[in-house]
């Protein structure tokens, strides 16, 4: 079993519903993007093009934040979900630094705006690093991630990338779907069509 | 076990009424709030807002008991009191006022469509007798655009494309992403069958970034853009002859009028390249069906009413109007119409009353009845009187869903109005910095929170959708409730006992009552009948599609659409522009916003959390700014301080602003609220004059 996630970022048009999802399912805190929407443009003005990228944790076949981990905090699932064992993490951060995608956040709450209200999970977060699960628990609760039963487009396809009926098997292996930095060999679960 | 229910319901986080969304609900309280992917309108639309309405709802600092003022005006300073206190002094106050000084002393003022209570509130304001109700939105948002195509077409077509069936899309300064998904999820479905894609809009927007043709043109000139394409249309014989020998009347007079708008002319006016401008007309035109989406740049530029013209012809000579796949017309699903003047009972309302109007000499398309209008009181002229006194002094407002203190243009003098009206009732989730400023505030239930209808006039297309109630906090209610009680203690002819009276009124047409639609699963949908107005007529006097308008040139203005500068541009005043080189729209929104709201919703905020001023990074190179500087924009009403986005997105001569934030980020304090348009008074927030810099602490 290998959970992966198809993104077709020509139906992505950057709105950040699956952002919202994803605070609001996570609870995560200030600053911290399981998920997020970046922006690339190219081109000069007038002749200028923009695309919207999502961007989570890629679920990497060989991880590099697990082999920078010190404790052991870091492993990965039989269904190839990487995770962190909030009991194990110190902060050190160097997971952080490791992740080719930049999908990895310390939580700290002092870049908060003061005029925001503070959440429940505030304080059992705070010091340690946090990133996406693929929404663990919702998927083994047989349910998408939170980001794609949000999108209103349906930009996002989600499923078990060894099961040759899935329809993410079938985007990875016609060719069309390619993961981010796919030729470092970082074994990324996320693709993407453009 | 838990208990786990899962409620379908319609949002109304941005007053458009359209997402049917399914809300789960355990141990009696909301978890999570999902796209309803089967509903026959939305399907599966839904914004980042409505997802974080969890959030909103259960908001530590939403209002959760009516309060009234215990200290000076603004001192925070509050005592709870109960509904029935509230209701007692807020109708015995307005009694009061109008007895001794005319109904007209009232103002009654509201903001979003926060659900489907925006024609009642209509109705009370008639009922209770002033001419002086009026909208944050009003000139700002929808009346001019609404009114321009009543004229041409006798319906709001503009308002719905068609998107799904289009061969070609073009959205005219709108980004549906941001403010309107159900319009961008047809988008998109009509982008990936293979339509082509236009975009009429002075920023790579959202909506741009997936364009064929983007026509970034200076802001404030889009009536130009419109004649330019015209102009093309006609002058290649592109034009639906068939179509418009049969619909419409006044093509001479149009054909003569569009041809001083030549491409050429156009693109001096606008900064678009000739040959976008004609690839445009030429696709709009040919590869057909096509369809148009727009929004709030038709009410906030310099003459609406000529763009709202201006467009409406554009879609009509190519045969778009009332067709599959173009521009098509709302359709209630049986239930009683609230977007009528029967239903807002204006012809209760005195005429002496009426001609009382604020706003009624100056700006008659706004302000008179002129029985295709919601005729409304000018909001800078209502606050003006109140500083004034002049024609007569404003001795009480009542808002509701509405925040002047940010919203309004030149915003420090909304402020000192409301400081300065004699009595001030504010309806509102949250103290914002408008019911800062109240004798009296009222908690309001956000969309979660009651039963209702979605039924506005933009919502609807032959489908009918109910709201329900999920959750309660404290002691909030929803806007309906606050004014029929209002009303009964008024003693206000034509409402109801109760919520659910005047729900089951709404439905009675339609043979189901509240409690029976609901069961029934809440929604009553047909396919919208296309063609209706192409077989029997346009609710125009001539029944056809008035190019030109006798209606407009009997009131005294040009019966043909016509390019006018803005109040400030490089050309109309080259001599502020030396001072204020850069041409400035504060017409930028982001998804996570709307208006004023949602600033304080911890999970929308973490995705947008600061106020940002777009500028051409080629030029914020020159001036020295470099990505996320803070900048001070100014122009000749104010200033404010942003963050910089720099971009190519943009031209190298214009800045684009957020609207909403409060403090010194307000876009408000940079716009003006002295001149006016011509005929229906809206302020320009696109297309004004500004220097930027880099603000150094």
């Amino acid at each position: 079993m290998k959970y992966s996630m198809v993104i077709d970022t020509r139906r992505c048009v950057g709105c950040n519903a699956c952002t919202a999802a994803c605070k609001i399912d996570n609870a995560t805190g200030f600053g911290v993007d399981y998920g997020r929407v970046l922006e690339l443009e190219v081109g000069q003005f007038p002749d200028v093009s923009k695309v919207y990228l999502p961007i989570l944790c890629m679920q990497c076949e060989d991880p590099e934040c697990l082999k920078v981990c010190p404790t052991g905090a870091t492993f990965k699932t039989e269904e190839g979900i990487v995770l962190i064992d909030k009991e194990k993490c110190m902060g050190c951060r160097y997971c952080v630094v490791a992740c080719p995608y930049m999908a990895r956040f310390f939580y700290d709450d002092s870049g908060k705006p003061s005029d925001l209200p503070r959440m429940d999970s505030e304080d059992e977060r705070n010091g340690t690093v946090e990133k996406c699960d693929f929404c663990i628990d919702r998927v083994r609760d047989g349910q998408n991630p939170a980001c794609v039963d949000a999108c209103p487009y349906q930009a996002r396809i989600f499923g078990d990338a060894d099961d040759p009926n899935s329809e993410v098997h079938k985007l990875i292996a016609s060719g069309r779907a390619k993961t981010l930095k796919g030729e470092e060999g970082f074994g990324a679960s996320v693709y993407y069509i453009w | 076990m838990p208990e786990v229910r899962y409620v379908k319901t319609t949002c109304s986080i941005c007053g458009h009424n359209q997402c049917g969304v399914i809300v789960e609900v355990k141990d009696g309280l909301v978890k999570q709030i999902k796209p309803d992917r089967n509903d026959p309108m939305s399907k599966g639309s839904i914004c980042p807002k409505s997802i974080a309405s969890v959030q909103l709802l259960y908001h530590p600092n939403r209002l959760k008991y009516p309060m009234i003022r215990d200290g000076p005006r603004g001192s925070g300073k509050w005592k709870r009191i109960s509904w029935n206190e509230a209701l007692d002094i807020i109708s015995e106050k307005l009694m009061n006022i109008k007895r001794e000084s005319g109904p007209e002393a009232v103002v009654m003022a509201r903001g979003t469509n926060r659900g489907s209570w925006i024609r009642l509130f209509n109705r009370f304001a008639n009922s209770f007798g002033t001419p002086n109700w009026t909208e944050s939105g009003g000139a700002q948002c929808f009346t001019p655009r609404s009114f321009a195509q009543q004229l041409t077409f006798g319906g709001i077509a503009l308002e719905w494309p068609d998107a799904e069936a289009s061969n070609t899309v073009m959205v005219w300064g709108a980004d549906p992403p941001a403010t309107w998904p159900p319009k961008s999820r047809k988008i998109i479905e009509a982008k990936s069958r293979g339509a082509k894609l236009i975009v009429v809009d002075p920023v790579l927007s959202n909506t741009a970034s997936k364009a064929d043709v983007w026509l970034p043109l200076r802001p404030g000139t889009d009536v130009a853009m419109a004649l330019g394409m015209i102009n093309v249309i006609i002058s290649e014989g592109l034009y639906d002859k068939d179509y418009v020998n049969k619909y419409c009347m006044g093509f001479e007079e149009l054909a003569k009028r569009a041809s001083e708008y030549t491409p050429k002319k156009v693109s001096e006016i606008t900064w678009v390249p000739e040959e976008k401008i004609v690839k445009a007309a030429v696709l709009y035109a040919t590869n057909k069906p096509s369809s148009i989406a727009i929004s709030a740049t038709f009410d906030e530029i310099v003459d609406p009413i000529q763009l709202g013209r201006a467009v409406s012809i554009l879609a009509a000579i190519s045969g778009n109007v009332d067709v599959k796949g173009g521009n098509i017309f709302p359709e209630t699903a049986g239930q009683i119409s609230v977007d009528t003047n029967d239903f807002i009972m204006i012809e209760d309302l005195p005429e002496e009353l009426g001609r009382k109007r604020l706003g009624a000499d100056r700006y008659p398309l706004l302000s008179r009845y002129l029985k295709v209008n919601f005729p409304m009181a000018h909001y800078p002229t209502v606050l003006d009187a109140i500083l004034k006194g002049e024609p007569y002094q404003i001795r009480a407002m009542f808002i509701m869903g509405g925040n002047p203190a940010l919203a309004i243009a030149n915003a420090d003098k909304a402020v000192e109005a409301l400081n300065k009206v004699e009595f001030l009732a504010v309806a509102d989730l949250f103290l914002s910095k408008t019911a800062e400023l109240a004798d009296i505030v009222l908690p309001v239930a956000s969309w979660l929170e009651y039963d209702g209808l979605a039924d506005s006039a933009q919502a609807t297309y032959g489908h009918l959708r109910i709201r329900q109630k999920v959750a309660t906090v404290g002691e909030a209610k929803s806007d309906t409730w606050i004014m029929i009680e209002l009303a009964k203690r008024m003693g206000l002819k034509g409402f109801w006992n109760s919520e659910a009276e005047y729900l089951d009124y709404i439905l009675k047409p339609t043979g189901y009552t509240f409690e029976q639609l609901k069961e029934k699963g809440g929604i009553i949908y047909h396919e919208p009948q296309i063609g209706k107005k192409l077989e029997l007529g346009f609710n125009t006097p001539s029944r056809k599609i008035e190019l030109y308008s006798n209606r407009l040139k009997e009131w005294g203005y040009d019966p043909l659409p016509f390019y006018r500068e803005p109040f400030e541009s490089p050309y109309s005043t080259p001599e502020l522009a030396k001072k204020y080189p850069f041409v400035l729209t504060t017409g930028r929104r982001v998804s996570t916003y709307f208006h004023t709201a949602h600033r304080n919703v911890p999970a929308l905020r973490d995705i947008y959390p600061e106020p940002v001023a777009e500028i051409n990074a080629d030029t914020a190179k020159e001036l020295g700014i470099s990505a996320g500087d803070a900048v001070k924009i100014e122009t000749a009403h104010g200033f404010v301080i942003m963050k910089a986005k720099t971009t190519q997105g943009i031209h190298p001569r214009v800045i684009a602003v957020q609207h909403g934030w409060q403090g010194l980020a307000n876009d408000n304090r940079i716009t003006d609220n002295q001149s006016c348009a011509d005929g229906i008074g809206s302020t320009t927030l696109r297309g004004l004059l500004c220097n930027i810099r880099r603000e150094v602490k």
